[in-house]
């Protein structure tokens, strides 16, 4: 988290939403890589990948979120966040700019999503023209 | 205190450990043989352990390792013979030190005066030999110590041109306070004055950490060169050097040529020395050359398109350097089981002490090597499984003796090198465990019902599940609530497992089986479906192209023809991707073995052998049993790989408890090959697959009958139908769509035996003699999936059958073989 009061968010889209998280998190994103199926694991993991040699689960945000649109293209993007040296990867759409938001400029998003959401998304912050989602990184390590 | 500081503390702790564990080899090694050589060893390691402690300020340890010197002190020079008392009090001064190192922050709160005081009247007994001596000896500097401060190299380039000048070199030790001078520079003038020069001079307690600071003398390491005999010299300006060791003389050219081997020898094994590296490093190691065998083969792959034959010598000899490589660097991170020995010595001998037990413990296989994480991981297992034995397993000395046996009872552990795995046993000489106790346990426990009929193996697995102790009382020793379901969890965590074999009276022994981490292993690659998955070449028994002929499905079971023994067959495809669809048939068949059991694995297309980095798949996957972790190909695409043990459990094929016996490993097929189960009119039966080589649909032939004797033309052959609904005079409705013939092989002859329905293929299965169930070649009855099964044994049955029935076809069929073999004769004779 920055400093002065203000958080900086990588944002992407999934869909017709647009999400974000901690930069502080994110390791790297990539294009154009090939996401291998692991038969009979968990509906919300899509696979794994190679990421710079290590092999890097990831996860499909929209079923963890209990989304029915998994509009999610083919070939898509990766993001791959670190938290206390362990790894996961989600896969988006598009990435979009880092923004940075002041920590006042954060709701409760209690009020906009269910519980399962808010589980996930515990933020929801509004930018100009929409809102935009704030994943806890955290979280995803903890997935049952 | 600044983090160099903080470093600094953390390696004399690491030095301290290393140390003091070394010491407690020494020691408990001492009680069998009082060596003066170990005793030497001990005192030199206590010694270091005090000096360091005192340069770091820690008083209590500097304090209680000098009062454990003293008494070592007293062994070296002979007023004290050691006896087992000694040894226990010096093990106690080993465990506090060691304690006070761990908890080094605490360091200053420990208690310590009865420790020393008991080192310190210890040590007095005795007390006879003059204090002065014992004064000199403080400084006990060798010739080992001198090579190390000055360094090999130097030492001999010195003596080297000593020669050349034909004039004497060695090395003084001196103390300065001891002489008459006042300081170094006094004693170099001194000595110019008769052309003795000091090469170099080094303040040995800086190079020797052995050399206690706070004593009052300073001891001064000089490298002289002269014209002079340097022993000679100092004698006579009465110079009291400590030591002195002659690098060179001319004079005595014989004699030191004499010794020349022997301190040879010595500098060799000082310079094989050891090297403390932070195991993070390895780590990083480990991780980076594995990446550069990913780079390798991507480099490979795209060399394929150049084409230049010199640069692909050049990239094969890197390759090459990059296995050996590898190889080295895996390396680093094995280390011996002999390193547990100690620890395992020890709690021998303690727990024994404390319950009064009389035990010998051996353990073999210590040159086995095993990642050092996963000893780190195992130790408390075999620790606690040894305490067990100790405890439970031998018995006192008395009852020993009551009972026949030796009063010293027999602990051995000992380690193997399996396929890819490594098997640790421990066996024990003592009461065994009386099955009939464990189940009774078990079930007042309530984790078996009542009554419940098990087998000798079943009840050995109980004293695995979590809340299982059959202590009488908890003890200090063993039975904390850890127990065996702990035990066998950590080696599950690493792959492996372990079991117990017990006979009441006997003794017990439990083998563990842990894989042999090595990250890099060689892999069959395959395609399912356009997706690559790769296989442990250690689990593949052979490769084989699909033959339609040999492959039999029944109501989903999939069966392979292979050697004369039906194996069941994994269809990779539907396994993995149900939702798919696949044909029933597919390209290929690999054979594979997982600990018990050989299966068949159906895929579509063979890439090839390739070496590949295994890496975990990590948590989100640990339910998952079906692979055993992920590499990154050339392409840079990540693969699976398939775990056999996993796969096989997931299909069923695997029976959760066998493998004791398997380790009587052979390259041949074993004969596990389960029980076919079927119907004959809604009767379940079922038959060992051992003798049944094959099973065909009834539709896909037409019987003929031969003297009222219903036969089949089989594989060129005429062979006899046998309908087990009228052998056992079975009624009741027949499904004539649904029937299968079982193809049974008897004495060199095949035989058919007509069934309705063929259920499944099972494993394991408990066969229960029962009274009800009587009939020719009846086995027993079982209940499998719910059913009461009747088990035959197909073979005698169908012998018994044809020497009646067939008795004549058998005679038709040999006259028949007999005349063939003697027209094939007389065609080759006429050829001839």
């Amino acid at each position: 988290m920055a400093d002065n009061g203000k958080i900086q968010l990588l944002t992407w889209m999934i869909g017709n939403q647009m999400y974000g998280a901690d930069v502080k998190f994110c390791l790297e994103v990539q294009k154009d890589i090939s996401v291998v199926e692991v038969p009979h694991s968990k509906k919300y993991i899509s696979g794994i990948v190679n990421l710079r040699g290590d092999v890097v689960t990831v996860l499909d945000l929209q079923v963890l979120l209990a989304q029915k649109e998994t509009a999610t293209r083919e070939r898509s993007v990766i993001i791959r966040f670190n938290s206390r040296e362990r790894q996961v990867a989600i896969k988006a759409d598009a990435i979009r700019d880092v923004l940075e938001i002041p920590f006042s400029k954060l709701e409760d998003a209690g009020t906009r999503l269910s519980s399962t959401e808010t589980k996930y998304l515990p933020y929801i912050a509004y930018t100009d023209s929409t809102f935009l989602l704030i994943l806890n990184i955290e979280e995803l390590f903890v997935v049952k | 205190m600044g983090l160099d500081m903080q470093q600094l503390i953390g390696e004399f702790s690491n030095e301290a450990n290393e140390f003091l564990e070394k010491a407690e080899t020494e020691i408990i090694e001492l009680e069998k043989n009082p060596d003066p050589e170990k005793i030497n060893a001990v005192f030199r390691y206590i010694h270091t352990v005090k000096g360091n402690s005192g340069m770091f300020e820690f008083q209590n340890l500097s304090r209680l390792s000098h009062a454990l010197e003293s008494l070592l002190g007293k062994f070296r020079e002979g007023s004290l013979t050691i006896n087992k008392e000694y040894i226990d009090l010096m093990l106690e001064a080993v465990d506090r030190l060691k304690l006070m190192i761990r908890e080094l922050d605490k360091e200053s709160t420990f208690d310590i005066s009865s420790m020393t005081e008991q080192l310190k009247s210890a040590a007095a007994a005795e007390q006879k030999k003059t204090v002065t001596e014992t004064v000199i000896d403080e400084l006990a500097v060798t010739e080992e110590d001198i090579i190390r401060a000055f360094t090999e190299d130097f030492l001999k380039e010195s003596a080297k041109e000593a020669e050349k000048n034909h004039q004497f070199a060695s090395v003084a030790v001196l103390d300065l306070m001891e002489q008459r001078f006042q300081s170094v520079g006094e004693l170099a003038e001194f000595l110019s004055q008769f052309s003795v020069n000091i090469k170099k001079r080094l303040l040995l307690t800086d190079n020797i950490p052995e050399i206690e600071i706070s004593s009052e003398i300073l001891p001064f390491g000089f490298l002289i060169v002269s014209d002079l005999d340097t022993k000679e010299f100092f004698k006579k300006y009465d110079l009291r050097p400590k030591f002195i060791l002659t690098l060179y003389s001319p004079i005595q050219l014989i004699q030191s040529k004499e010794t020349n081997p022997k301190q040879e020898k010595q500098t060799m094994e000082t310079s094989d020395s050891y090297l403390r590296v932070r195991s993070r490093l390895l780590d990083d190691l480990i991780n980076l050359v594995g990446e550069t065998i990913i780079t390798r083969n991507q480099l490979f792959q795209r060399s394929a398109f150049l084409n230049d034959p010199e640069g692909g010598n050049i990239l094969s000899r890197m390759s090459q350097l990059i296995t050996q490589l590898h190889e080295k660097i895996m390396h680093t991170r094995l280390q011996e089981l002999n390193s547990i020995n100690q620890r395992i010595q020890r709690v021998v001998r303690d727990t024994a002490k404390n319950l009064g037990k009389q035990v010998e413990f051996q353990f073999e296989g210590g040159e086995v090597e095993l990642d050092k994480t996963m000893i780190d991981t195992i130790l408390d297992s075999i620790i606690h499984m040894v305490r067990n034995s100790i405890d439970h397993g031998i018995e006192t000395p008395d009852e020993r003796i009551r009972k026949g046996k030796n009063p010293i009872g027999k602990i051995r552990l000992s380690a193997s090198l399996q396929i890819g795995n490594i098997q640790l046993v421990i066996d024990d000489d003592g009461q065994g465990l009386n099955h009939e106790m464990i189940r009774k346990t078990a079930e007042s426990k309530g984790l078996v019902p009542s009554g419940t009929v098990l087998t000798q193996e079943e009840i050995e697995e109980l004293v695995f599940l979590p809340g299982f102790s059959t202590a009488k009382a908890v003890t200090e020793t063993s039975g904390r609530g850890v127990g065996m379901d702990a035990v066998r969890t950590s080696f599950k965590k690493l792959g492996g497992n372990v079991h117990l074999k017990t006979v009441f009276g006997k003794g017990t022994s439990i083998t563990a089986v842990i894989p042999q981490t090595v990250t890099v292993i060689s892999c069959l690659l395959i395609t399912v479906d356009q997706t690559r998955y790769a296989i442990f070449q250690k689990n593949v028994s052979e490769l084989i192209q699909f033959d339609p002929e040999l492959f039999t499905v029944v109501n989903g079971v999939r069966m392979y023809r292979f050697r004369d023994s039906m194996l069941p067959l994994v269809h990779l495809g539907k396994l993995l991707y149900p939702d798919r669809d696949f044909k029933d048939e597919a390209e290929y068949v690999v054979i594979v073995k997982s600990e018990n059991y050989y299966f068949g694995i159906l895929f579509d297309q063979m890439i090839g052998t390739e070496e590949i980095v295994v890496k975990p798949l990590g948590e989100f996957f640990s339910e998952l049993k079906l692979f055993a972790g992920a590499t990154i190909m050339g392409d840079g695409e990540a693969v699976l790989i398939l775990d056999i043990a996993g796969i096989s459990e997931f299909e069923g094929i695997e029976s959760k408890n066998k493998e004791s016996e398997s380790t009587k490993t052979s390259s041949e097929l074993k004969k596990e090959t389960g029980y076919l189960l079927f119907e004959i009119m809604e009767h379940r039966f079922a038959t060992s697959l051992e003798y049944v080589t094959n099973i065909e649909k009834l539709s896909n032939f037409d019987f003929e009958d031969l003297s009222g004797i219903k036969v089949i033309q089989y594989k060129e052959d005429i062979i006899p139908v046998v309908s087990l609904s009228d052998v056992y005079n079975l009624k009741g409705e027949s499904n004539q769509d649904s029937s299968f013939l079982i193809i049974v092989s008897t004495e060199n002859k095949e035989i058919a035996v007509m069934i309705n329905e063929i259920v499944d293929i099972v494993y394991d299965i408990k066969i229960v003699e029962d009274d009800r169930y009587h009939g020719e070649s009846v086995l027993g009855h079982s209940i499998i999936n719910d059913k009461s099964t009747v088990i035959i044994d197909i073979q005698d049955l169908i012998s018994k059958i044809s020497k009646v029935q067939f008795s004549w076809i058998g005679k038709h069929l040999d006259i028949q073989q007999k005349q063939t073999a003697e027209e094939e004769k007389t065609a080759q004779a006429s050829a001839g």
